[in-house]
């Protein structure tokens, strides 16, 4: 449990995860631009320039695409929860790869005119004036502000110097920059180049993003509402709860709570680790102790307080198994208050 | 976009990211360790230093203000 600030943190998953996006990316534009001059029709001459800007774009908004779909599909299946504890080696490199196309298009669209390239981007492109008068290039620049911002602020010491809530905040700009995206491209590319490939890759790519989102959405809004007993708030049948997992409830008011499972026992913690809001719901027991998924703090399941020599302590909840179904009570506890776990198989 | 806005909206975007890496320096150059007490000396390792220089340079009002407010990160 140091407190150092490290430029990465690796682990042998995550250098392979890192290989395997590197691998991904490289067979992406070297297919791309395979594919771009082979099937060119005769008479039209592509610049590699040119067929770069398109590759890289393309990557660039795919990979944003991918990575909005983390999110809810984790929700529905732990295969994605790799790729949800790596999503920020993926924003990075979406980012990068937003720049190199944004770079090389100002360069080769507007860096041979007398004007200073990054006032011609904002003034349109001549090029594309008589296709469509609508700055679509502004669009494609506001985004990469935005990626930027979410980019340079991934490192944990902004998650930790910002706050959850304002660090949070910014990173939902992600969707504006989508949604400003989803136009550069609708009201820019597809204007100038109507091929249908483009055109079905939008549509579907907007319609899934949107789509999973309504879906989570919705099966988030059900379980808010979910049953209840005096009040308390039904976590999941005794038999549905994994043996050193949690199962992450969201009372209507306060908090996340983690409920966890440790061999016959069942316990309840605050689910914001206090180091720097990492969800501790979807770390595991080791030796005990609820472990952060994040940087690895610990917890002991009955006080919610970290073993010795350490200090931190998180709100305890009282839970309680009624017909085989765990319920939890919403109301915390003070951080580090014992609290007995419910034991299974002892009736309530 | 007219070309006197267009020439307006650059020089100001170049002007605050100017001060951001201004104020980005301050906090390479120790900034950090005073709002972050994790981050002193070598617990922010140059690699690191550098790694939060492009964020500083894009949020710097708010990074300037925490200089003088903040004394420890905020935990929710
Ligand atoms: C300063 C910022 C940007 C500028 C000036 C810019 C400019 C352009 C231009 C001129 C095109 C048409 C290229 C052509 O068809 O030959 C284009 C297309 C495209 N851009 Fe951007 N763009 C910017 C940012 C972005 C970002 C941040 C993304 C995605 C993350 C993106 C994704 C795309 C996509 C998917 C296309 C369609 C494929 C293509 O034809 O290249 N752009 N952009
Ligand atoms: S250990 Fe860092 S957020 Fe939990």
């Amino acid at each position: 449990m140091s407190h150092d600030y490290k430029a990465v943190q690796s682990t042998p998953f995550k250098k392979r995860f890192d290989l395997w996006l590197l691998i991904g990316i490289a067979l992406y534009l070297v297919g791309f631009i395979a594919v771009s001059f082979s099937t060119q029709p005769a008479g039209e001459s592509l610049h590699p320039v040119q067929v770069v800007i398109r590759a890289t774009g393309t990557l660039a908004f795919l990979l944003l695409t991918f990575i909005l779909c983390i999110g809810p599909l984790a929700r529905f299946t732990d295969r994605f929860k790799p790729f949800l504890y790596n999503r920020r080696h993926l924003g990075v490199t979406t980012f990068l790869i937003a720049l190199m196309h944004a770079a090389l298009t100002i360069m080769w669209y507007h860096g041979f005119s007398e004007t200073n390239p990054l006032v011609s981007v904002f003034i349109s492109n001549p090029r594309y004036d008589s296709l469509s008068g609508f700055p679509f290039e502004s669009l494609g620049f506001v985004a990469l502000i935005i990626l930027f911002l979410m980019a340079a602020t991934s490192h944990d010491f902004w998650n930790a110097n910002l706050g959850p809530g304002l660090w949070k905040t910014l990173h939902m700009g992600v969707y504006f920059a989508y949604a400003a995206l989803v136009l550069h491209v609708a009201l820019g590319a597809i204007q100038f180049n109507k091929d249908p490939i483009y055109v079905g890759l939008l549509a579907a790519s907007a319609v899934t993003v949107i789509g999973l989102h309504l879906i989570s959405g919705i099966a988030g809004l059900r379980s808010s509402h979910r049953d209840g007993l005096d009040g308390w708030l039904k976590v999941a049948a005794v038999a549905d709860m994994e043996d050193a997992r949690a199962k992450i409830i969201r009372p209507a008011k306060g908090e996340a709570i983690a409920v966890f499972r440790d061999g016959e026992k069942i316990s309840a913690v605050s689910n914001v680790c206090r180091h720097q809001g990492g969800p501790l719901g979807e770390g595991k027991i080791v030796d005990g102790c609820i472990t952060c998924p994040w940087h690895g703090f610990q917890y002991r399941m009955q006080d919610g307080q970290s073993p010795p020599p350490f200090t931190e302590k998180i709100a305890t909840y009282a839970t309680r198994i009624v017909d085989g179904v765990v319920y939890v009570n919403p109301e915390p506890n003070a951080p580090g208050t014992p609290q007995t776990p419910s034991q299974i198989g002892a009736s309530a | 976009m007219s070309e006197t806005a267009a020439e307006t909206l650059v020089l100001a975007l170049g002007i605050y990211f100017g001060i951001g890496l201004l104020v980005g320096l301050i906090y390479m150059l120790g900034g950090a360790g005073r709002i972050d007490p994790a981050a002193k000396g070598k617990g922010l390792p140059f690699r690191v230093r550098l790694l939060i220089l492009p964020g500083v340079a894009g949020l710097w009002p708010i990074m300037l203000t925490k200089l003088f407010t903040q004394k420890e990160p905020p935990v929710s």
